[in-house]
This record gives C-alpha cells, structure tokens and sequence, in this order.
C-alpha cells in the first residue's frame, strides 16, 4: 500500500524539478520569442531570419558564459547561425513555430500549382485564350483544396489535367503552323511524287 | 443567304451548354454543364479547341466579365451564342430529328 503511495507521488512530482525547470523554461521561449518579434504573423523568411538571430544571440551569449572571448564566441555563433538553413536545424526551428506560421506556410503553397505543368498549358494553349484557360485550371484546383483534397494529390489532379489538355491544344498549334503541310513536302521531295 | 455551317457532337452539346448557361457560360461552366448531362467529360483542351472554332466561324463570340477571388482575382472570358449560331445548332438539331424519326432504337433488331 505505501509503495503503491509512493509511485503515485512520484508519478504526481514527475522526473524531477530540474527538468521540470528546463520543461518550463523550454515552453517560455517561444513565447518569449513571439512576444517580442511578434512572430505570429511573419512571413516564413523573416521567421527564419529571426530564428537565426534567435540562435546567434543564445550562441554568442553562452559561449561568453563559458569564458571565451568576443571574437571565438562570435565565430562559434556565426558558425551555428550558419547552420540554421540545413533542414534538421529547421526542424526544430519548426517546433518553436506557432502553429498559425505554419498554417500560413501551407496556405502560400496551395496558391500556387504546378508551375512546370502551368508553363507547358501557356505554351500550347492559344494567345486569346490562355489566361482563361489557365484561370479554368486554377479554379479546379482550387475547388480541389476547398474539398479538402491533400495538397499533393490536387497538384497531381492539376498535372493530368494539364497534360490531357494539351494533347488537343497541340492538334491546333500544328494545324497552326501548318506542320502537317510540312511533312507532306518533305516527304514527297524524299519519296518522289508528282 | 449564307450557308448554315455543319456541327460535330462537341459542337452541339458546347452550344447547348452555353445557351443553358447563358449568359455566365465559361470554361468550367460548360464542361460541368456538359458532364452533368452527358455523362462525358472533356477535357479543358478540347472545351477550348471546340469554342475557338465555333468563335472564328462566327456562332459564339466572348466578353471578359468580372475578376473573382476563386480564380485568384483574375477575369472569367464568357461566351455567348450568335444569331448565326442559334440558326446552325437549330439545322443541326432538326437534322438529328428527321434522321430519328419513325426508328425505334430500343428492342430494335441489331447485328452482332
């Protein structure tokens, strides 16, 4: 009975009052970071910039409280601020991130579709109609995400729309140009013929 | 008297569609119009290639209309029907019912 009560009580104080420290010092930073950058609503690029300053200060800072001097502790911080563009350092800058950023991150992505596919549409499609065209597209697209589509399936979606769109599109540019004519010369002048 | 053009099967059903959505037909309108009742869904490549046809015989013609934020604030092109057009989709249609007229389709005896 009292082991029982002492597991409970240990379970209740949790590992420790050092790490529960830590815990909640942890938890503190991003929120101390977001009130004074007012990172709540900055665009991913600033919010990288900011998470790199974020780390150069806390760099240069506690090689300082080690003992180093200005110039080693700049060139240590400067070295990890460098780091900050590989993806694994960005996956823990992803963690101090409120989750509106990255609500707003996915949003920038779904505006814009495949531009590839996009760019082969506009090639083919006819000068009166391509804006419209691209624009039907769009909207399919869009139509797709409001559904609640995954991302990446309604950029597939778009990919095989475009591609099918094409095939008749292209019809129309070689009668345009008249490529049909051309391979007929060249194939009489090769051949022969009257 | 000019001479009443001919109209394919996507010719006709992409008239329909534009007279049945009148006056807000556009790209995704007639290819839902089309799908809804046929069954058949082409692709944006054929609904374009159809109607730049039919426009450069003179049965449709286009206006831009109005910027909405579905297509990211960038303008529809309509289209409607001409006069011309209305008189070869109503030859056409006539056609296909003088063709049917006293055949029996259904329960018809058919080879192979």
């Amino acid at each position: 009975m009292q082991l029982m009560q002492c597991a409970t009580a240990s379970r209740l104080k949790g590992p420790g009052p050092m790490l529960d420290r830590i815990i909640f010092i942890m938890r503190r930073v991003p929120v101390a970071v977001e009130t004074v950058a007012i990172t709540r609503h900055l665009s991913p690029r600033l919010w990288r910039f900011v998470f790199s300053l974020f780390v150069y200060a806390v760099g240069i800072f506690g090689c300082r409280a080690f003992g180093l001097s200005t110039l080693a502790s700049s060139s240590i911080a400067v070295g990890i601020t460098w780091a900050c563009p590989i993806p694994s350092f960005q996956k823990i800058a992803a963690v101090f991130q409120c989750p509106t950023d990255l609500a707003s991150d996915s949003r920038v992505e779904i505006l814009n579709p495949p531009v590839l596919a996009e760019f082969l549409v506009g090639l083919f499609a006819t000068p009166k109609y391509r804006t419209s065209f691209l624009q039907c597209l769009d909207e399919d697209f869009r139509s797709d995400i409001n559904a609640g589509m995954p991302l990446s399936r309604a950029r597939w979606r778009y990919r095989a729309a475009a591609l099918n769109s094409i095939g008749p599109q292209f019809c129309v540019w070689i009668k345009r140009i008249g490529v049909i004519g051309i391979v007929a010369d060249y194939v009489r002048g090769k051949f022969g013929g009257a | 008297m000019s001479k009443i053009p001919e109209l394919t099967t996507a010719e006709q059903q992409t008239l329909l569609a534009i007279m049945i959505q009148h006056p807000n037909a556009y790209g995704v309108s007639i290819r839902d119009e089309i799908k809804k009742r046929t069954d058949r869904e082409y692709s944006f490549g054929s609904i374009y290639a159809v109607l730049e046809r039919l426009e450069d015989r003179g049965l449709i013609s286009s206006r831009e209309g109005e910027a909405t934020a579905a297509r990211g604030g960038r303008k529809k092109q309509h289209f409607i029907i001409t006069a011309l057009g209305q008189s070869a989709l109503q030859a056409s249609l006539r056609a296909v019912d003088a063709m049917r007229d006293g055949v029996e389709i259904e329960g018809a005896w058919a080879y192979a």
